[in-house]
């Protein structure tokens, strides 16, 4: 056996599936041929290197989903539109008023925290069962909902303003447990509906930008939208008119004060709860 | 994330159909797959990110064609590489210096020191040293030997997959992956000394 040939064998011997004549032929030429031994080694060496890549996870880079979007866009722009009417549309204005509104003020909301909310809603191997049903939870940017009924469930994600339906399941087991996560820049304002179950859940999500404008008018859900940019955190609400028009300006320091007093101004109560999420509601009083 | 075939054909079919919502939960479930294994064979983020995005535009393009005879994440690996080797051949097309491109000096090839990412403690750093090196040797090897090792080796395909990813006799595959470790081994006995070879 010449040692191009042996070469050629050298993946079969190490992965063990070599003949037993071929193997035993392959190891007399080791033994005459020391050079031909420490090649194969050296090559075992090589092949057991390429396990630190598969060790050194690459990070997607949080920006790569608004790539794609936008590529896709770009190629079918009639069929696909990342604008959900109402929802973009007015994410965008005030985005460009917030430019505007920088330029004259020089104000931006730029929070920290993590930026880890590229991806999107997917089911979850459950955790367990809650005692109060549902139970909501914002840990590490994902918004997890577990629930249980005695009966089964269809539970459903839809869009809070065009009624969308992004995610939907039945729960035949009826536990239930779901992540929602808002991939886009945007926040998002969903609608959490259990058919046969317990009453819909309607929650604002901010989205992977962390910017939003501090002065601005428009609906009272547009603010709400402004307000889970500016908290950094997903906020429930109960209100029953959320499309009332309102001016706001969040003061550039103390803005979770400056949130809570405007609320307060339009008769709405807001609470900053320990599953990481805010609830607003009507004011009773 | 891991999805089983039944939840991709329930999503394929409901974008099949121009369900936007199910084909932007595909391309949530595959992108961290199809951006781990573009950035390998590429070594950049940049132009991983073009091959992903063109990936997926090429799927939602042909997804009206899919079938479904082979499972998704096998379409979507022959999809990827074919975008890296497109990329490449119009890289070679229009030869120019690229900050990720290896720089001859005197015979021998460096890296560019252009950013010093700045060294961990000494074993983070001995580790970082010794990914770039084997990026490096990935990225001085030729792009179906690349693509080969790191689908076999990095993203645990099996050489079935491969056969079918590439289009290929399975002996074919086995084969030419063992051409391809030798080659490998003699890229990085060039760094012996991060290697302990020779």
């Amino acid at each position: 056996m010449n040692a191009k040939r042996a070469k050629e064998l050298f993946s079969e011997y190490r992965e063990g599936t070599l003949s037993e004549a071929l193997k035993q032929t392959l190891e007399r030429e080791f033994a005459a041929q020391p050079h031909l031994k420490a090649e194969y080694e050296e090559f075992c060496f090589s092949v057991d290197s390429l396990e630190l890549l598969k060790e050194r996870k690459v990070e997607t880079p949080d920006e790569l989903f608004g790539i794609v979007q936008d590529r896709l866009n770009n190629i079918d722009q009639s069929a696909r539109s990342v604008a959900r009417p109402g929802v973009f549309g007015s994410w965008q204005k005030l985005v460009i008023g917030g430019a505007c509104a920088a330029a004259v003020f020089g104000i931006w909301f730029v929070s920290g925290g993590d930026n880890s909310l590229a991806g999107i809603w997917g089911g979850k191997s459950p955790i367990g069962v809650s005692s109060s049903n549902p139970q909501l939870e914002f840990v590490n940017g994902e918004l997890r909902l577990v629930t249980e009924s005695a009966q089964t469930l269809e539970f459903k994600v839809s869009s809070g303003e065009t009624g969308e339906v992004f995610d939907s399941v039945v729960s035949s087991n009826t536990k239930l447990d779901r992540a929602v996560r808002n991939p886009r820049p945007e926040p998002l304002h969903y609608k959490i509906a259990f058919e046969g179950g317990p009453a819909d859940i309607e929650v604002v999500v901010p989205g992977t930008s962390r910017q939003a404008s501090a002065e601005g008018t428009g609906a009272l859900i547009d603010f709400v939208k402004v307000a889970s940019v500016v908290l950094g955190a997903p906020i429930q609400i109960d209100l029953i008119n959320q499309d009332r028009q309102v001016s706001w300006s969040i003061p550039e320091t103390d803005v979770e004060n400056g949130i809570i007093e405007f609320l307060q101004s339009e008769g709405i109560s807001s609470e900053k709860r320990e599953n990481g999420l805010w609830f607003l509601s009507e004011d009773q009083q | 994330m891991r999805r089983s075939k039944a939840d991709d054909a329930v999503l394929i079919e409901r974008a099949q159909k121009g369900d936007r919502a199910a084909f932007d939960t595909l391309i949530a479930n595959y992108e961290d797959r199809a951006y781990q294994y573009a950035y390998r064979l590429t070594n950049n983020k940049e132009d991983a990110m073009d091959i992903v995005a063109e990936t997926f535009v090429r799927v939602h393009g042909a997804l009206k064609n899919f079938r479904g005879q082979s499972a998704f994440g096998t379409w979507l690996y022959r999809i990827l590489t074919n975008c890296s080797l497109d990329m490449r051949k119009k890289e070679k097309r229009n030869q120019h210096s690229s900050l990720d491109t290896p720089v001859v000096v005197d015979g021998s090839t460096m890296e560019r020191q252009i950013e010093d990412e700045g060294p961990g403690p000494g074993e983070e750093a001995e580790t970082s040293a010794r990914e770039a090196a084997i990026q490096m040797a990935l990225g001085n090897m030729p792009e179906y030997q690349k693509a080969m090792l790191v689908m076999y080796h990095v993203e645990m395909q099996s050489y079935e997959d491969i056969a079918q990813i590439l289009d290929l006799p399975l002996g074919t595959v086995k084969s030419r992956l063992n051409r391809a470790r030798i080659a490998l081994r003699e890229q990085l006995s060039q760094d012996a000394e991060l290697f302990q070879i020779g």
